[in-house]
């Protein structure tokens, strides 16, 4: 099953994953493990900006400005550029999720699990996030666990594996270890 | 029976007075430790962060100064000069300008302007990042919110204050010149020497302390409260009125303190 270091995983928002994920934050570093979830908000006294490249200009001392192209190519595939310097409070629900997204892939870590309802991003956006989520990284190794329901037809289309809540957990510790 | 509540009372106060002030001493060394010995010393993020605080609190602070500064530094200026020169001691110009300036008006003045800038909009800034959970998400960072988010503010306050009062010294002395310009016929270079010569150490230490003191407290109550306070919007109002009136009290303390020196 390990192709790579790197996966994404997606989730449905439950109590047990909501659990699993809190105990994967405390164990784990934002380094190792990038997390979008409603649990862990943006900073309201923050731009999008600030937001999405805190942790990796504070951990690698970059200042805000070397990084800022990164981010605009990044909200540009998402057609978002103009997020960019917003607050958190003038995001539409879908900005707010794809701003999270890139604060959680910005400085590539090993795993990024998505404990979120994707069901507002559409059809469309759902797409295009799957898409951009392989094209960023190659070899990463999608696994997509308990069904949405509403995409679940959009599944069969991807290279995405299916496994269950344990599977998955066995898994990212191996790689984290 | 009532003897006994009001000594009760005294008790409570007391003990609330002293928790207060260990917390307030508490929270301000683990700010300059989390700020100035952690590993992320001069992190170009927090030097970001203390430059967009110095902007956000003190330079949006100089248009009005410049306009409070013109107003009163003239006001007591002119008051002053024209009793002095009614009294026939136009030589002790220079010592009372800098009694008054140096020692009272600039901290006095720039640190209530600043008590109604900063103070509320730092409240309100930790208030909501408390409420809305942001501090949970520097946790998941491991970014120490001491250093990134209480620090910055910290250090902004007090070069803010530091600026601005200087520049308040400033304008004034220059106000004084037009003003004593017209009633004595003299010149800036008389008026700055009369200043310079009148300037004693304790002056300096005095003003020195008290901007140091209402720069730090300006930044250190209101986080101190808005910290104290439970997870709720509800909450901000009630605990804002309580971090200004702890505020306008150390204020008061901190400028008789000074006066003293």
């Amino acid at each position: 099953m390990t192709k790579n270091k790197a996966m994404t995983t997606f989730l449905e928002t439950t109590h047990e994953t909501k659990n699993i994920v809190s105990d994967l934050i405390e164990k784990y570093s934002w380094g190792k493990v990038s997390v979008v979830t409603e649990e862990i908000p943006l900073m309201s006294a923050l731009t999008v900006l600030d937001n999405i490249v805190l942790y990796k200009c504070y951990s690698k001392r970059l200042s805000i400005s070397k990084v800022e192209n990164e981010v605009i190519e990044f909200l540009n595939r998402y057609n978002e550029p103009n997020i960019i310097y917003s607050h958190k409070g003038q995001l539409n629900k879908y900005q707010h999720f794809i701003a999270k997204l890139a604060r959680a892939t910005i400085h590539k870590p090993d795993i990024i699990v998505i404990c979120m309802p994707v069901d507002y991003l559409g059809i469309e956006n759902f797409n295009l996030f799957i898409d951009i989520i392989k094209e960023s990284n190659t070899d990463l190794e999608n696994i997509m666990i308990l069904e949405n329901i509403r995409f679940s037809n959009l599944y069969d289309n991807l290279d995405i594996n299916k496994v269950g809540i344990n599977e998955w957990l066995t898994h990212v510790i191996k790689i984290l270890n | 029976m009532y003897f006994i509540k009001f000594v009760e009372n005294i008790g409570k106060w007391t003990v609330n007075i002293i928790l207060f002030f260990t917390g307030i001493v508490i929270f301000t060394i683990k700010i300059f430790i989390a700020g100035l010995f952690s590993k992320a010393f001069l992190n170009p993020v927090s030097v970001t962060f203390i430059l967009r605080q110095i902007n956000f609190i003190g330079v949006e602070l100089i248009k009005t100064t410049t306009i409070v500064a013109m107003i009163l530094g003239l006001a007591i200026v002119g008051t002053l000069s024209n009793i002095l020169i009614n009294l026939g001691a136009t030589t002790s110009i220079g010592v009372a300008l800098t009694g008054i300036l140096v020692k009272i008006a600039a901290p006095f003045i720039t640190g209530l302007l600043f008590i109604f800038r900063a103070a509320s909009a730092i409240f309100i800034d930790i208030a909501l990042m408390k409420s809305n959970n942001d501090f949970k998400t520097l946790q998941s960072m491991d970014i120490d919110e001491y250093q990134m988010v209480f620090f910055p503010r910290v250090i902004a306050s007090i070069i803010s204050m530091f600026i601005l009062s200087s520049y308040f010294i400033l304008l004034s002395i220059i106000g004084s010149f037009t003003l004593l310009s017209f009633q004595l016929n003299t010149t800036l270079s008389v008026v700055g020497q009369q200043v310079v010569s009148a300037l004693q150490v304790s002056d300096v230490i005095s003003f020195i302390f008290q901007i140091f003191f209402i720069g730090l407290i300006v930044a250190i109550i209101p986080m101190y409260t808005a910290m104290e306070q439970k997870r709720s919007q509800l909450w901000i109002i009630v605990s804002m009125n309580k971090s200004m009136l702890r505020l306008f009290y150390l204020f008061i303390l901190i400028v008789f303190i000074g006066q003293l020196i």
